[in-house]
């Protein structure tokens, strides 16, 4: 059950796409989809079902944050469970983050324990039927 | 039209002195040649004086605009240490990033081969054992031997198995260190424009010069045109902005 979820990873960087693929495979996911920022992510996302979205926020095109934005004011994903990795860390944008209806938030850089903690938490919130 | 003037102002700076060598080269007479050829290159040297003064000035102007200037100024007063301290940040990650690899290869590796060897070790024990015909107490010990091989090898290979990860996490730096560096990229980048900028500045109003000066090459102080960059004061500049304004109202009609 829990193997079968749909993971999207959204980073420009694809060293930091692979790291979190990997990690995603040790931990027992093997559906794993990446995107180099919003704008090739939010037609993945339209197109195809996802159960848990990962994105960074410091990309260019559109960054994590309107992506954040953009999958909440669409009612179609709106309650998709989303992670942000990101190495921003100014208090006001985790606040605004958290405000915008993200769900998790984890500091690069990290460990690939503070990622399965996270993932955890986030876990319950995966629709089953929507 | 244009060039009947340059070949009179040649003339006239430097006609009489060539006139005079060449005379006193046809005449043989070395006193005179000798004088006059000092009197060339006293000319001369008076051209590279005025070209040296002229640099200086345009020197002065363009560092008195990067003083003066407030994105320079940022950018030299802050930009360009921020971007230090990131370039330092970066090389510290990358720092950290390669000895925190180079531990877990090294760690490692001696896992992997002690696995290995005693796997070696025991599995030509077996076979020896199994060829030989051993007796049972000799089976018993081997077993026990076997099993604690296994026992350190799975030890070991969870041990590297952690270490992999570990090394894959340490491969993040390429993300942060590459966030920060496009940073300093746009700053340089930025910076570039701003040089690019002063140096268009100060060149373009000499080049601005050079177009009005052929108008102006009658008077004393047109003789600088053969050289670029005659002029670069305020009033200048304003004369040439004043002659760019009025062309481009005449074309206007």
């Amino acid at each position: 059950m829990k193997k079968d979820l749909r993971f999207l990873v959204v980073d420009d960087f694809s060293t930091m796409r692979r790291i979190v693929k990997n990690l995603l495979h040790d931990l027992g996911y093997a559906n794993v989809q990446e995107a180099d920022d919003g704008k090739t992510a939010l037609p993945m996302l339209q197109a195809e079902p996802f159960d848990i979205l990962i994105t960074d926020w410091n990309m260019p095109g559109m960054p994590g944050l309107d992506l954040l934005k953009a999958v909440r004011s669409d009612p179609k994903l709106a309650k998709i469970p989303v992670l942000m990795l990101t190495a921003e860390a100014k208090r006001d944008q985790i606040v605004e983050a958290a405000k915008a209806g993200v769900n998790g938030y984890v500091i690069k850089p990290f460990t690939a324990q503070v990622l399965a903690e996270k993932l955890e938490k986030i876990l319950p919130l995966v629709a089953t039927g929507a | 039209m244009s060039a009947a003037p340059v070949s009179t102002t040649l003339q006239q700076r430097w006609g009489e002195a060539c006139l005079a060598l060449s005379l006193s080269l046809e005449a043989g007479d070395e006193e005179r040649f000798l004088a006059s050829l000092d009197a060339l290159t006293g000319l001369r040297e008076r051209g590279l004086w005025d070209s040296l003064r002229q640099l200086d000035a345009r020197l002065r102007a363009a560092l008195d605009q990067f003083r003066l200037d407030p994105r320079l100024l940022r950018l030299a007063g802050k930009d360009i240490p921020d971007a230090r301290a990131r370039l330092d940040h970066v090389l510290k990650l990358t720092d950290d990033a390669a000895h925190r690899t180079l531990d877990l290869v090294e760690s490692s590796t001696p896992l992997v081969a002690r696995t290995s060897a005693a796997a070696a070790a025991l599995a030509s024990e077996c076979r020896d054992a199994h060829e030989s015909g051993a007796a049972s107490p000799y089976w018993a010990d081997l077993l026990v031997r076997l099993q604690g091989h296994l026992i350190a090898a799975h030890k070991d290979g969870e041990q590297v198995k952690a270490n992999l990860v570990e090394v894959l996490m340490a491969q993040g730096y390429q993300d942060l260190s590459g966030q920060i560096i496009r940073r300093v990229i746009e700053l340089v980048a930025q910076l570039e424009d701003e040089l690019a900028r002063l140096v268009q500045d100060s060149t373009g109003a000499a080049s601005e010069n050079r177009r009005e000066l052929p108008a102006d090459e009658d008077t004393r102080r047109g003789l600088g045109p053969a050289i670029p960059g005659v002029s670069v004061s305020t009033v200048d500049g304003q004369q040439d902005v004043d002659e760019l304004f009025a062309m481009g109202v005449a074309m206007k009609g």
